[in-house]
């Protein structure tokens, strides 16, 4: 009997205590790898946090749709759509893009990314309007402030460059995409905005960024300052066809920020480094931790790598005119046997990526976003078109000095023309991602090879493919088939003939 | 004392009182006549109220009140005993119906099957345990009417995808709960890795020798005691338990093979693939306008680029990257016991090769349970511990895959995987990535070690009322390792990659029970239960990497130049009441009601608590005088008919989801940023099912019972990650977001043609129709979710396939067309898809599904087979990459046998069966490329021979029989589907391992 009193004591006070203690508190547990979105951003510190968060994902990881931005394929989608790269066959990452034979089943996207990096801008923008931010200065505070709303023009700007029509076909009529100033609810669906409306919110969003004086004057490896706002708005009104004030901004850089040109020595290795001389913006690519492993750009374009894309027989031809060219050492030729069957010795191999100093790995390696080069091309190109032909000449003479100090080329206010400006911009921003937009933008018409004869590295491509303008229909993708399908307003506003 | 336990436990019961009297004890054993425990009798004193149940082992132990001496025994099926009461009785009750005995274990109450008011099927594994599969879920296929089970892939140890009447949930969380002797346990996939779709199945740590049988819960009446997790229906399995007597000692061993079930998307030779990429690229120039010979000089020039004869000949990549598996396969057990203390110990040991030549599992296990009985306290417990080893191969659209590089876009005839001197070359690979290569040098590996653990303390209190503590703890430890050779493409920018995870989930369960069993005036019998259970659930895992290996030779991280590390805590916990009372009047009338509430950490604190119900009752109808009486009773044997009605639930897979977060680890510039990962979702709340079952059991002479059950499953708040407008920023949501019913019929057939001494026969047939049906999405008639080629839509089922509808080849122009399917309904057609509109084309839910068993024993042979068999379903070939006639694909890699020159339309006006054949053409998903799932599958059979008891007996055995079995052993299908009939349950293929044929020998030896 005492045994069993004991028991049954037991029995019912574990029962007691088992109803006691599981009541709701117990079931109240809490993630260990992520914080309340209401306390995310209360301090400078957690600003600081976010505004890191904002710049990874202009730089993208491995994954699927990280890969997507600047890791990898926006880099790409602006170059082998075009005529200086290509892909070396079927099969490859670049491929879709390249071929131009997608349906919007299986077309490409860049779409998720951006609109990604655009909701941690906007956060920090709301944290901030909410006065949520309690310590940190009104400066250090502004600076976060301001760089998230050129991250958020540079977005916004790179969606409407791939998904709308280039400005001046319809004065920006037609479809852009949908413009995001807040971080909406998620169950919102967008609408697409006009071109023109995308426009006017980006010019707008740099505008107030550069006059609100809160963004550094400085150099600032890897971080937005007011020149990457400049540098980003000069490019703006150029693609939107205002060259006076492309031109104003270009010159405003060029004379007044701490940036200046590599020097012909310095330029074959400058590409490794980080913070350099005319580097306005770069993403940081600083090790293993924050890279993009083996779907970065740099891997696409390494031999060594997944050997992806190389320049074509055109811009070898384009490039060969002048042996003595410093951009002969950013292309390499080949080195694998197999390679070396196909391409001879040809340079065909862009070593713009080459791996960072000192990592001995070239899947780390910052990406250009802003060189002063390009500032440069911007500022010859907007003058030309603005009949400033002496301002066109004296912007571009640098890059071309530059480029062959010993060139026996004259080049002045009398024999410059709009050809001889793309030709250097070509050669000079090749493989960073602009020669497809620049044709598309310029009505230029994209010649891959007109017949087999002179096909040169091209592999066999589809009549469609093999030269157009901007008015195919692929040369601006569709809107994602996965949008399309969970947003039912968008559903009604896909680009023609998709 | 006694007083005030009865007073406090009142608290918990509506006040039941009574009084104990002065009594004597009886006690003893009720077996049937074949000596076997007879289970749940009514053991009553007569002339009392003062009754209880045997247990499980046939015993009882009853208070007699003074004055009274005589103690009746009875039970449904069986004829009623009276016996004089004493100490160590031994009854022995005469079978009245050898059909009805079934026992249904639903975990919380075993049943005769004739007083269950739900709908169960019960199978014993006797009779399949010389099956070759790894899994038990795969020992279920075709025996258990309205149960699907498939694999997402064929190889070992992958896992498994089990249906019960259907899919209830548009989420994960479509496979049932298993409860394993009472205690829920932890099933699916536990692999953090994707390159290999097979997963790893936690199920497949249990040796399913260790099974005595297996219940599987379809309807609410039993499953809505599992409350929230319960809506996918319950597997309750039972494991082995020792009998008393004499020990007994049996050894098993088999050894077998296999290769697929299936010819599996054949493709075309080097030769036949030549010639077909030779047409597309002249069919190019020719429809440019050029000349016949010109176009033939073009093509001549560059066929060389994508179909060059190696110079050792065409290469067949299945003889590199395949081979034939191999199984063997070893078991001990050992069981004995005396009245008080029974036993049961194993040990098992499987090796199984795969077909792909990386895939393999290895696996030993052993158990342990023992049950011990002194005087008012019963204790149970058992342990088991397994490890299992699986190396796997990767799979879909992994660029290493096999299959994928077999038989679509990783390899071709024309590539040949070495260089002249012997070296692995990828020249020619059309993916950049020498699949041999991967395969030899690469490893993907993954441990799973497993302790599942369960006490239970019984007391027996009196008075029919019995109290009951069990503790579980279930330990599972995964180690899975990927290593990407220095050597290897993957691994070699990186100087070698070593990935590892190591992942453990603890889930410490609590059951507090308290039964009562009682029979009043003869004619009342009660059985109610209340309880309270907890279940604490761990996740925690450390994954770590390293890079740089100065020598292949030393892939541990102690080598490794770079290391990374990250770790996490997943943590989940349930807290559960619950009750049910089932009652019956005279083994006539049948009434359970049943009732829980389940509190759950992963829903927000004004949405976690769910509470789940359910009523059931059923009527025997044979039982009845006016039956009786009549013709009736001499066609039927018995009759009975049942209804249930109930709700229980499904719960988020996620278990933070309602919170709205940051997250880290967004690195940049050295530093750890951050980002918002997920909007907060507070009404997030359980996915509820309601559940309705009208049933009828009929026995026909002892020969015949036919079971029939009509359902209907309602789900409402469905859970589903919903895509959302990327704009957002964000992928999914996920969101409660509709209604769906399953609603079918299933008909069980068990016939005993022959029940001889030395020969018998029985023969069971099952058959289930569902009908899936999306009823509301987002509160509305006209919702829809598009998902690749899949849409979920109100008035479709689910996994219905979007896409465009193919009209067959244009006469005029050789290219495929389409029906416009436009708003007018017109059937038009077009060349050009984006004229036309998807529509919904088929969908993955079959008809009818069923299974065809035989048991057949004569003199010392047994034979046992299972055909299965499913119509009127769809499967979808989503190796789109493929399927252009000609697009980038189809030049480079394997080309499907599908492509047949001599089908390709030539000229206008030719009404041909396959397109023209072009260089650059591109894929289009139709409807071309669905294909039939109609199949009859010759599941399993085995075959078998025992030894005359005479002849061992002089070796001192007891048993020895020889016996060889195989499972998918013949398929027939339509000659069109050369996909596996069985493939995995989204019914979208891409490049997964396809069901295995597998053959065994094996000897079974006891003492």
């Amino acid at each position: 009997m005492k045994m069993k009193k004991i028991f049954n004591i037991l029995l019912i006070s574990s029962t007691l205590i088992f109803l006691v203690s599981c009541g709701n508190e117990w079931l109240d547990l809490k993630p260990n790898d992520a914080v309340d979105t209401e306390d995310a951003i209360s301090s400078y510190e957690d600003l600081v946090t976010a505004k890191a968060g904002m710049y990874d994902g202009l730089q993208g990881n491995s994954s699927l749709y990280g890969r997507s931005y600047y890791a990898g394929r926006f880099i790409y989608y602006g170059e082998v759509r075009a005529d200086d790269m290509q892909s070396v066959s079927s099969g490859k990452r670049s491929s879709a893009l390249y071929e131009m034979r997608y349906t919007v089943d299986d077309a490409p996207q860049i779409w998720l990314r951006p609109y990604d990096v655009i909701r941690r801008a906007n956060n920090i923008i709301k944290a901030v309007d909410e006065g949520k931010v309690t310590t940190g200065t009104a400066d250090q505070i502004g600076d976060i402030y301001n760089q998230a709303l050129v991250v958020r023009a540079l977005a916004h700007f790179d969606l409407v460059r791939v998904y709308g029509k280039p400005y001046d076909m319809d004065n920006g009529e037609s479809y852009g995409v949908p413009i995001v100033l807040t971080p909406i609810e998620s169950t919102d669906l967008p609408a697409r905005n006009s071109v023109a409306e995308v426009y006017t919110q980006v010019i707008k969003d740099l505008t107030d960024a550069i006059n609100s004086n809160k963004l550094s004057k400085e150099k600032s490896t890897g971080y937005v300052n007011v020149w990457v706002a400049k540098s980003l708005l000069s490019r703006v009104y150029l693609y939107k066809g205002d060259n006076e004030n492309s031109f104003k901004l270009a010159e405003d850089v060029i004379k007044n920020s701490p940036y200046t040109l590599w020097t012909n020595s310095e330029y074959a290795s400058a590409w490794t480094k980080e913070g350099t001389s005319e580097m306005i913006f770069e993403l940081v690519n600083f090790d293993s931790d924050d890279w993009s492993d083996r779907e970065f750009i740099g891997y696409l374009y390494n031999e060594d790598g997944y050997e992806d894309l190389i320049v074509t027989s055109a811009f070898s031809k384009l490039l060969n005119e002048d042996p003595n060219d410093v951009r002969q050492q950013i292309v390499l030729p080949s080195v694998k046997e197999a390679n070396i069957e196909l391409y001879g010795k040809d340079k065909v191999w862009i070593n713009k990526l080459p791996g960072r100093a000192g990592a001995g790995d070239f899947r780390i390696n910052n990406i250009p976003v802003f060189r002063l080069s390009e500032v440069y091309l911007n500022a010859a190109e907007a003058a030309f078109k603005n009949n400033d032909k002496k301002n066109a000449a004296t912007y571009l003479l640098p890059i071309v000095t530059r480029a062959n100090p010993k060139t026996t080329e004259v080049i002045n206010e009398s024999n410059i023309t709009l050809e001889r400006i793309s030709k250097e911009r070509r050669k000079e921003l090749v493989g960073e991602g602009h020669r497809f937009f620049d044709a598309m933008r310029n009505n230029e018409k994209v010649v891959r090879y007109t017949n087999d004869d002179n096909r040169g590295r091209h592999y066999l491509l589809t009549e469609d493919a093999k030269e157009f303008d901007r008015t195919y229909f692929r040369a601006i993708l569709p809107i994602p088939i996965i949008e399309v399908n969970a947003n039912s307003t968008i559903a009604k506003q896909q680009n023609p003939d998709y | 004392m006694k007083k005030r336990v009865m007073l406090t436990l009142s608290c918990l019961f509506l006040s039941i009182g009574f009084i104990v009297a002065q009594t004597t004890k009886a006690s003893g054993t009720v077996v049937d006549d074949n000596g076997e425990p007879v289970i749940s009798a009514s053991v009553v004193v007569k002339g009392t109220t003062v009754g209880t149940v045997t247990d499980l082992d046939g015993k009882f132990s009853i208070n007699v009140p003074d004055g009274k001496n005589t103690l009746v025994f009875t039970l449904v099926g069986m004829k009623s005993v009276e016996a004089k009461a004493a100490s160590n009785m031994n009854i022995v009750m005469e079978n009245d119906d050898h059909i009805l005995s079934d026992v249904v274990v639903t975990g919380y109450g075993t049943f005769k099957k004739s007083s269950f008011t739900g709908s169960a099927s019960s199978l014993t594994t006797d009779k399949i345990k010389d099956v070759p599969v790894v899994s038990v879920a795969d020992k279920l296929a075709g025996a258990v009417s309205g149960v699907t089970v498939t694999s997402t892939s064929g190889q070992p140890g992958g896992a498994e995808s089990v249906r019960i009447r259907g899919m209830g949930s548009i989420n994960a969380g479509n496979n049932p709960l298993y409860v394993v002797d009472g205690v829920p346990i932890q099933s699916g996939n536990s692999s953090e890795f994707t390159y290999a779709d097979s997963g790893a199945s936690l199920l497949s740590t249990i040796s399913s020798s260790d099974i005595e049988s297996i219940t599987v819960i379809k309807d609410a009446a039993a499953a809505s005691l599992y409350g929230s997790r319960a809506a996918n229906g319950v597997i309750v399995i039972t494991t082995k338990q020792g009998v008393a007597g004499k020990t007994r000692v049996n050894l098993k061993a088999d050894w077998g093979f296999s290769n697929f079930a299936i010819d599996y998307r054949p493709t075309l030779g080097g030769q036949e693939r030549r010639d077909l990429l030779y047409a597309g690229l002249v069919n190019l120039k020719t429809n440019a306008g050029q000349s016949d010979a010109q176009a033939k000089t073009f093509a001549n020039s560059e066929i060389d680029k994508y179909a060059a004869m190696p110079a050792t000949g065409w290469v067949d990549w299945k003889d590199l990257l395949l081979r034939n598996g191999s199984r063997a396969n070893y078991e001990a057990n050992i069981q004995g016991g005396n009245d008080k203390t029974k036993f049961f110990a194993s040990l098992g040991y499987t090796d199984q090769e795969g077909v792909s030549i990386q895939s393999g599992f290895e696996r030993y296990s052993g158990r342990v349970n023992v049950t011990h009985k002194a005087e008012r306290f019963f204790i149970e417990a058992s342990t088991m511990i397994s490890s299992a080893k699986q190396t796997l191969s990767n799979e879909g659209t992994s660029f290493a895959s096999p299959i994928m590089a077999v038989y679509g876009i990783g390899s071709s005839p024309s590539y040949y995987p070495y260089d002249k001197d012997g070296n692995y070359t990828r020249v020619g690979a059309p993916l950049n990535s020498n699949p041999l290569e991967s395969a030899k040098l690469n490893y993907n590996k993954n441990k799973t070690t497993r302790s599942l653990s369960n006490i239970s303390v019984a007391y027996d209190l009196g008075a029919g009322f019995n109290i009951r503590e069990r503790l579980s703890y279930d330990f599972i430890d995964t180690r899975e390792n990927i290593w990407w050779d220095p050597r290897s493409n993957d691994g070699r920018t990186a100087g070698g990659v070593h990935q590892i995870v190591d992942g453990e989930r603890t889930t410490l369960g609590t059951q507090t029970q308290l039964t009562y069993i009682q029979t009043f005036n003869k004619l009342h019998n009660v059985d109610a239960l209340v309880a309270f259970e907890t279940e604490d659930f761990k996740y925690s895992y450390l994954y770590t990497s390293g890079t740089g290996f100065p020598t292949y030779k030393l892939p541990e991280l102690i080598n490794a130049s770079v290391t990374s590390a990250e770790s996490n805590i997943n943590r989940s916990r349930q807290a559960s009441y619950l009750g049910r009372v089932n009652y019956d009047y005279a083994s006539k009338y049948y009434l359970g009601i049943s009732l829980r509430t389940d509190g759950l950490s992963r829903l927000s604190s004004d949405n976690r608590w769910g509470t789940f119900w359910s009523l059931s009752g059923s009527w025997r109808l044979s039982q009845e005088n006016f039956w009786q009486g009549s013709t009736l009773a001499n066609l039927f044997s018995d009759a009975k008919v049942r209804a249930s009605y109930g709700t229980n639930g499904t719960r988020p897979d996620a278990f933070y989801d309602y919170f709205g977060v940051y997250k880290y680890g967004y690195k940049y510039d050295g530093v750890s940023g951050s980002a918002e990962a997920r909007q907060a979702n507070p009404n997030l709340k359980w996915e509820k099912n309601f559940a309705t079952n009208i049933g009828l059991d009929l026995s026909f002479k002892d020969i015949l019972t036919l079971t029939f059950d009509w359902y209907n499953r309602d789900t409402e708040d469905l859970l589903y990650d919903v895509n959302v407008s990327q704009v957002t920023g964000f992928e999914t949501r996920l969101a409660n977001i509709g209604k769906m019913r399953n609603r079918g019929f299933e008909v069980e057939l068990k016939s005993n043609n022959i029940m001889k001494s030395d020969f018998s026969w029985t023969t069971s047939l099952n058959l289930a129709h569902n009908k899936n049906e999306v009823l509301k999405l987002d509160d509305s008639e006209e919702g829809q979710y598009i998902n690749g080629a899949r849409i979920t839509k109100v008035g479709h089922p689910l996994y219905a396939y979007y896409a465009y509808e193919y009209a067959g080849v244009d006469p005029a122009t050789g290219k495929e067309s389409f029906y416009i399917n436009g708003a007018d309904n017109s059937r038009e057609t077009t060349t050009d898809q984006t004229k036309a509109n998807k529509t919904i084309i088929g969908s993955y839910n079959p008809d009818i599904t069923g299974g065809l068993t035989n048991f057949i024993t004569w003199k010392g042979f047994d034979l046992g087979f299972t055909f299965t068999f499913s119509l009127g379903g769809d499967l979808y070939d989503y190796a789109t990459w493929l399927q252009s006639n000609g697009g980038a694909r189809n030049y480079n890699a394997q080309v499907p046998a599908y492509y047949k020159l001599e089908d390709m339309w030539q000229k206008a006006g030719d009404n041909a069966k396959l397109p023209q054949y072009v260089f650059g053409n591109i894929n289009v998903q139709s409807s071309r490329w669905m294909m039939s799932s109609d199949h009859l599958r010759l599941k399993n059979l085995t075959f078998g021979y025992t030894l005359p008891t005479k002849v061992v007996r002089k070796a001192y055995m007891e048993k020895v029989r020889l016996y060889a079995s195989g499972s998918n052993i013949f398929t027939w299908k339509s000659k069109d589907t050369y996909l596996d009939p069985e493939s995995r349950v989204d019914g979208l293929v891409t490049f997964e391992t396809p069901t295995l044929r597998s053959f065994t020998f094996g000897i079974e030896i006891g003492f």
